[in-house]
């Protein structure tokens, strides 16, 4: 998905039919998931419940990490876009920020918070942020003129511009540049909850590479994968889908 | 017509870029008078300055010298590219000015109903700009002008995307709406005809820097004939400005 949603969009904006053929594939996928579930709960190579649990526990942390990156990021990226000022400031800021090597933020974290899920969830806000801002920056400067003075003759300014008329225009991009901080987060996940010791998914992986079999560790990294594949299912696809609707025609 | 219009008075504009130190004229000692009711239209050949002169009316750039008296407030302005917000449906795009000023519900759904009518869009209110044509797209773009009622319609060259028999359509809808308004309309083109066919004076304009060549008052009674001497000759004597 991270790197398919733009195929996906072509695809779409060819022919609707790719989108029904796609949409049946998946709900076969997610039959076959829910099968591969019931399946797998029963044998006793690993604790499943226990499996879901952390998981659960991941999905907050990344979908608390998400919401404050995607809120920081539409600030970050609309201030960086309103004045040439402004933008001379803050865009080498921003361009030597996100060249800054995430993981190397984990011990200053572990120092501010000691161990606690926050490590984890501030260490994903650096990493879900800079896809989102820059995909926004992209956007906001190449938007079309004509509609930015179309929003001024026809007097929406100041919130109103900002609601009616800025953030529906880079919805779009903020939904592909969400997409994207969304599934480096996943991947970064394990790394983070490991070196800092929180109780996750990624830590129970991490456990089971060290305890467990191959067959264990092959087995929890194919139900990581399936979970990401079904949550982008049901929710970055359709908005995927909805957000091609706010796109401009070429 | 609105008797307390006053005859807008557009006084020696000027604007030119600066790059590298050096100074790019593009409007130079622009001056004309619009009055109420009246349709004119400015010619000259692209890269002319004709739309900086129109964005400079509208207020969406400051000219670098000059004043313009009496503009009023309430425009409406017609992109040649139309300029739609692709994420609004017909209606909505068509509402976009009312609903920025506040107005009521009912009031809203009035006016978008008599534009719609009016302009011959019935039946493609909740059509996404995607999916309309060049012509159907511009029927949206004036019709969000008009529906806030403007004292002043801007339009910049709205009919040069279009081919010529949708051109030809819309042309004849917007002198028609004009007829019936009587709304002030500023119109650019670089299309000699067109602006004969529709303007009751005609600002000729000479590029680089944009400066107004001759201003030519055009008597022919409505409706025009395109195929008539009368409109030759002044095609002819306008290009001969040119
Ligand atoms: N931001 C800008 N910087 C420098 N030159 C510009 C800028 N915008 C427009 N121009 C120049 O101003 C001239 C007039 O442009 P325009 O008003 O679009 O002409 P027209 O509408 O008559 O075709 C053009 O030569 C164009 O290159
Ligand atoms: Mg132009």
């Amino acid at each position: 998905m991270r790197y398919s949603h733009k195929i996906h969009q072509a695809n779409q904006q060819k022919s609707p039919g790719i989108q029904r053929r796609q949409r049946i594939t998946s709900f076969i996928l997610i039959g076959a998931v829910i099968i591969f579930l019931l399946v797998f709960a029963e044998t006793k190579t690993i604790d499943w419940w226990e499996f879901y649990r952390f998981f659960l526990s991941s999905l907050f942390s990344v979908a608390v990490a998400y919401i404050i990156a995607a809120f920081l990021a539409l600030l970050l990226a609309l201030g960086a876009t309103k004045n040439k000022w402004l933008e001379n400031i803050l865009l080498p800021v921003l361009d030597v920020a996100q060249s800054f090597p995430t993981f190397a933020l984990i011990p200053v974290l572990l120092a501010i918070f000691g161990t606690s899920r926050w490590v984890v969830i501030v260490f994903l806000v650096v990493t879900i942020i800079w896809p989102i801002v820059f995909t926004l920056i992209t956007a906001l400067k190449g938007e079309r003129e004509d509609l930015g003075q179309a929003a001024t003759i026809y007097n929406a300014h100041g919130l109103k511009r900002l609601w009616y008329f800025r953030l529906p225009s880079v919805f779009p991009a903020f939904i592909s540049g969400s997409i994207i901080g969304w599934g480096e987060a996943w991947e970064a996940l394990i790394g983070a909850e490991i070196i800092a010791k929180v109780l996750g998914v990624g830590s129970y992986l991490g456990k089971l590479g060290e305890t467990g079999s191959v067959w264990q560790l092959v087995l929890g990294i194919a139900m990581y994968l399936f979970l990401i594949f079904i949550l982008n299912q049901i929710i970055w696809l359709p908005l995927l889908n909805f957000s091609s609707r706010y796109q401009n025609e070429s | 017509m609105n008797p307390n219009n006053k005859v807008i008075q557009i006084r020696r504009i000027s604007l030119s870029y600066k790059e590298n130190g050096q100074k790019f004229p593009v409007l130079d000692d622009v001056s004309f008078d619009v009055a109420p009711g009246e349709f004119i239209c400015i010619v000259g050949s692209s890269g002319g300055g004709k739309s900086t002169l129109l964005r400079i009316l509208a207020g969406l750039q400051k000219q670098t010298e000059g004043k313009i008296l009496n503009m009023p407030e309430q425009l409406g302005f017609v992109f040649q590219n139309f300029a739609l917000f692709p994420w609004l449906d017909v209606e909505s795009n068509v509402s976009f000015g009312l609903r920025m000023q506040g107005l009521s519900k009912s009031q809203i759904h009035k006016r978008v109903r008599e534009e719609i009518d009016r302009i011959g869009l019935e039946g493609f209110e909740k059509s996404h700009p995607k999916e309309l044509s060049g012509g159907m797209k511009q029927r949206v773009g004036i019709a969000r002008a008009l529906a806030i009622h403007p004292k002043v319609l801007l339009l910049d060259e709205p009919f040069s995307a279009l081919d010529e028999i949708t051109a030809k359509g819309l042309r004849h809808d917007l002198l028609r709406i004009h007829t019936q308004t009587k709304e002030t309309v500023i119109m650019v083109t670089h299309l000699v005809e067109e602006a004969v066919e529709l303007a009751d004076r005609i600002i000729v304009m000479s590029p680089r820097p944009g400066k107004v060549r001759k201003i030519i008052t055009n008597t022919m009674s409505r409706p025009r004939d395109t195929r008539s001497r009368e409109f030759f000759k002044l095609v002819d004597e306008i290009e001969g400005v040119l």
